[in-house]
């Protein structure tokens, strides 16, 4: 197990790697009036200052140095200070954000984390759940139930249905209103007094004293994981069925029903947890979808994640800025495929010992 | 006994009066007989009137699409930054409250102009304090002028001021150093420029706005007489600002030597982009860029005599003020229904979605110039204040030379007269001008984008001001017209045919997000290519960004986009429209620029008004013999508001893009 999880952990340099050829590619299609924005914070107006930035940051130097630089920074040919270098933290300048890519990855991140941390759980342990009791109940009336639920979640437009709950739950019946949290609690989040830990205001808001405040942003997180968790169950929830029933089909579990066992003890015990193993791979896609911000969920909820910087940016077509952010996602995807992995070895003894 | 029949009376009385309810409508008189035999008329008790209260009456919430680009005055040229420092910093003179033309003291108490109307001496305030709690002092007027000037950069409004402080056609600074314009937006080059040279030009801006702190005053000196300079003063532009707390921020600090480093400064390195300290009723609590800014209420606020009869004094009502940005119209429209937002950006095509909420009409009276009491129609909750002309157009401009840049540009085709494309010079044909014109059905733009609240424009300028000539010359739908123009084009094709006979192909951008200037342009398709099949018109959506990054780059065959009016005056239409930020996209002819130039000079420094409007008669004449592109019809206005909300009103300046805090109040 140590073995596979070390052979692991040395492949994520090279996929990080990968990543950042990949998108330093993607740069390189890039006039430079865009590129220069990873140097500089304005757009040059005349030929003359795109001629001086191009050459004050080597924007045409041969590909394999500019990418260097891009890693490493390079030293500003006018104020001698080293600029630039994403392995220093700088991911360029956003234009749509007014700020530094990284301040803006760094401000909205930590929302999106909090909306993913609050729809894993209920999308995982309910799609689950439900799969596993639509495939031991084959053909009843609650399989049927299910694959119906399945079939709508999974055809209906996301956008649809969250603005539908959105009039529903927010305009109608005013319970859970859009946003990250009430302006009353933005008073006191952002008051010298509160000290935001983690980010999460969730927790901090317990961190603080104020339980109020967690509660409020909790409040307003409901509809985005309700919309999140209804779609993503009805995937999960179809994936897991087709698996269950595939293990129940199997050659041991009749021997297990054979031996005289409780049904509960076959499914539980025997079937489950071979049957969750592609699961797993879902489960673990899910996460990256998630931290990756979901664009559309924040964009109809007016959730400040990084999902609706990103297409704010895009179709501003600030693209060192969404370069930028697929940098950040790219990282995260690595970063959690290894957990989705390890994982694997955990679940799967097979996969270890391999 | 009688007890016993006293109470079947009553009880039947009672009864009565019970099923009599069911039936009644409010305000049924219904007899009854009761003890004793007297008939007495009752009436049923109407229902109470709903009233409107909101649950945070101290906090007023807004939802704007966007947000600020910056909140430094002397830059911030856009009208989402433009409503916050309204609110935050002051000018000389404001807005007689609904009026764009008449002007009552604010920072200055009162003005003198001289009599060949070049020097405008101010008297400045006493007793007013910064946000920070400086004190104001002229010295702190001269030089926010004296700032905005010299910072300069053609994407700032500084144009505004050099013109009538410097002469005609100054449009930046730097023209003070390098009268050719090799130093436009160029701030390496103006430092690098001769020292003697840069010196000067601080200089002349110092003796342009000069204080006088024994006498409490500050002095304009103008280049020559400027029509428009107390409306220019009254524009965010004008704002005083600390001098003391911009310097020790990292502003300029008054010296000749170092103005050069400040010049054509960029939102992003500005260091004023997100703070702030004005003399205004509120100041800014905090940004959270992308999302919300807070401003609260300034205690300290100098004014204790309204600014106009029946005006507030003292601090605001409101304590807060949340400015949200909400890009999305979905979760706008569900916190309008939410009462969660007092204020919200409505666009032109969902008003179909928002009218039912409306429960209280006000519309607005164009023969007294004024909204009329406004009408309860029932229990909805909002309140819609309609039909005040505004002072903003979207129109259609041609670009007389189109930029082809090796032949590749995908909005002219194939770049030639071929049936598959148009050459670069195609608008430069006065017909093809013409026929565009003769083309466009105003009366289905009027009514499918603008639901009929809006009259066809005569001219440049807007109604209500020097140079609008209702009976004035333009262009009507005249598909036959249309026809006759295209057939007149000189045009031809490389072997000879005429353009009707060859045909065209062209694209025509808007920028995605904006459904009325898509309205137009599929108009504009449409109707062409029912004059002649082989005219083909392609309407394309472009992002933003790019659209105006073709539209600078003169890619586009034809731009459709928008003005707001800085000031109102007719100067401020003429100027954008033919010489400046739009003509310099146009690529009008030179011959036809100067002739327009000359008569916009001429117009703008005269002082009396018959001269000025028989000057603007001429101009009126010149654009219409040139027609450089199509004029619309600016809408009406529409202001959405919780019933709960009090105090806002109407100025053409803003129309229902700006809000002015101070008056407003909630229930």
């Amino acid at each position: 197990m140590t073995g596979y999880i070390v052979r692991r952990l040395l492949l994520v340099p090279l996929l990080l790697l990968g990543v950042t050829v990949l998108i330093f590619g993607m740069l390189q299609f890039l006039s430079p009036v865009e590129r220069s924005a990873l140097y500089v914070r304005d757009v040059p107006h005349t030929e003359a200052a795109l001629d001086g930035i191009i050459k004050r940051y080597g924007l045409d130097d041969p590909p394999h140095i500019q990418y260097w630089h891009w890693l490493v920074g390079r030293k500003d040919s006018v104020s001698g200070e080293r600029v630039g270098g994403i392995l220093r933290g700088d991911l360029g300048y956003s234009r749509v954000g007014s700020q530094p890519v990284a301040d803006l990855i760094r401000q909205r991140f930590p929302a999106t984390l909090e909306l993913a941390l609050w729809s894993v759980g209920p999308i995982i342990v309910v799609g689950v759940w439900l799969g596993i009791l639509a495939a031991v109940h084959h053909n009843g009336w609650f399989d049927q139930l299910a694959r119906v639920f399945s079939i709508v979640g999974w055809s209906f437009p996301v956008f649809v249905f969250g603005l539908m709950v959105l009039m529903l739950f927010y305009a109608k019946l005013g319970w859970f209103p859009p946003g990250r949290m009430s302006d009353w609690a933005a008073g006191v989040v952002f008051s010298e007094g509160f000290t935001r830990f983690t980010g999460l205001l969730t927790i901090d808001g317990l961190l603080n004293g104020r339980l109020d405040v967690s509660l409020d942003v909790l409040r307003h997180l409901v509809l985005p994981v309700i919309t999140l968790s209804y779609l993503n169950w009805a995937l999960l929830l179809r994936v897991t069925r087709s698996s269950m029933l595939e293990t129940l089909g199997q050659e041991y579990v009749v021997t297990a029903r054979a031996k005289g066992l409780r049904e509960s003890v076959v499914v539980n015990r025997h079937a489950r947890p071979n049957a969750l193993i592609p699961v797993a791979t879902l489960a673990g896609f899910t996460v990256i979808q998630l931290l990756n911000g979901v664009v559309i969920t924040e964009t109809v909820f007016n959730y400040p994640g990084i999902g609706s910087a990103a297409a704010t940016a895009a179709s501003q077509l600030d693209v060192v800025t969404v370069l930028g952010f697929a940098l950040f996602n790219g990282a995260i995807l690595v970063v959690t495929n290894l957990g989705v992995d390890v994982m694997y070895a955990v679940i799967d003894p097979r996969v270890r010992l391999a | 006994m009688r007890v016993q029949r006293t109470s079947i009376v009553g009880l039947l009385a009672v009864g009565g009066l019970l099923l009599s309810a069911c039936g009644a409508g409010a305000g049924t008189p219904i007899v009854q007989t009761v003890v004793g035999g007297t008939p007495m008329v009752v009436t049923a008790t109407p229902p109470p009137a709903a009233t409107f209260k909101s649950n945070d009456p101290a906090t007023l919430l807004v939802a704007h699409f966007g947000e600020p680009e910056t909140l430094d005055p002397a830059l911030d040229y856009e009208n989402i930054g433009g409503e916050t420092l309204l609110n935050i910093y002051e000018t000389l003179v404001f807005y007689d409250k609904e009026s764009a033309v008449e002007f009552v003291p604010q920072l200055a108490t009162g003005w003198q102009v001289s009599q060949d109307s070049l020097t405008y001496t101010f008297t400045i305030r006493q007793g007013v304090v910064f946000h920070n709690g400086d004190p104001m002092t002229p010295e702190d007027v001269a030089y926010s002028f004296q700032r905005g000037l010299l910072q300069g950069g053609t994407a700032s409004p500084q144009w505004l001021l050099t013109e009538p402080l410097f002469g005609v056609g100054i449009d930046d600074i730097s023209l003070l150093v390098d009268r050719e314009g090799g130093l436009y937006d160029e701030p390496e080059k103006l430092q690098a420029a001769d020292p003697a040279a840069l010196r000067v030009a601080c200089e002349r801006v110092k003796a342009a706005v000069v204080a006088d702190t024994a006498a409490g005053t500050v002095t304009f000196h103008l280049a020559q007489a400027w029509g428009p300079f107390l409306a220019t003063l009254a524009q965010t532009w004008g704002s005083v600002m600390d001098k003391k707390w911009v310097t020790e921020n990292g502003g300029w600090d008054g010296s000749c030597d170092t103005w050069a480093k400040h010049y054509a400064i960029t939102s992003e390195d500005d260091p004023f982009t997100s703070i702030t300290n004005g003399t205004g009723p509120f100041r800014l609590e905090r940004w959270e860029k992308g999302q919300e800014q807070v401003l609260v209420r300034f205690d300290d606020y100098w004014r204790t005599e309204p600014a106009w009869q029946g005006g507030p004094t003292g601090p605001a009502r409101l304590e807060r003020v949340v400015i949200k940005k909400v890009e999305e119209w979905g979760t706008r429209f569900a916190m309008l229904q939410a009462g969660d937002v007092d204020l919200a950006d409505v666009n032109r095509d969902v008003v179909s979605q928002v009218d039912p909420m409306v429960g209280e009409w006000c519309h607005f009276d164009l023969e007294r110039n004024e909204y009329a009491p406004c009408e309860a129609t029932g229990d909805a909750p909002l309140r819609l204040s309609m039909g005040a002309p505004r002072s903003d157009r979207a129109d259609v401009f041609f670009v007389f030379s189109i930029n082809n840049p090796e032949g590749g540009n995908p909005l002219i085709g194939s770049g030639r007269l071929d049936g598959n494309g148009i050459p670069p010079d195609f608008f430069a044909d006065l017909h093809i001008r013409r026929a565009f014109n003769y083309c466009f059905d105003w009366e289905t733009f009027i009514t499918d984008a603008l639901q009929g609240e809006a009259v066809q424009s005569v001219g440049i300028p807007v109604e209500g001001m020097i140079g609008y000539e209702p009976d004035g010359p333009r262009y009507t739908y005249d598909p036959a017209k249309c026809e006759q123009e295209f057939r007149n084009s000189t045009l031809v094709s490389a072997d000879g045919k005429p353009l009707w006979e060859v045909g065209f192909r062209m694209q025509l951008a808007y920028n995605v997000g904006n459904s009325i200037r898509q309205t137009v342009a599929e108009i504009l398709a449409e109707d062409i290519s029912q004059v002649n099949p082989k005219f083909q018109v392609e309407v394309v959506g472009l992002p933003w960004a790019a659209f105006l990054r073709a539209q600078r780059a003169r890619t586009l065959p034809v731009f459709i986009t928008g003005w707001i009016e800085d000031v109102h005056d007719p100067h401020n239409w003429y100027v954008p429209y033919l010489v400046g930020t739009y003509g310099r996209r146009q690529v009008i002819p030179e011959a036809a620029k100067a002739e327009l130039q000359a008569l916009i000079d001429a117009g703008v420094t005269e002082t009396d008004p018959a001269k000025r409007a028989a000057i603007y008669h001429d101009l009126n004449q010149a654009v219409y013999a040139l027609t450089p592109g199509i004029l619309l019809a600016p809408p009406n206005n529409r202001q959405y508001e919780q019933r709960w909300v009090h105090g806002w009103y109407f100025n053409p300046l803003w129309g229902d893009l700006h809000y002015y805090y101070y008056p407003m109040y909630k229930d």
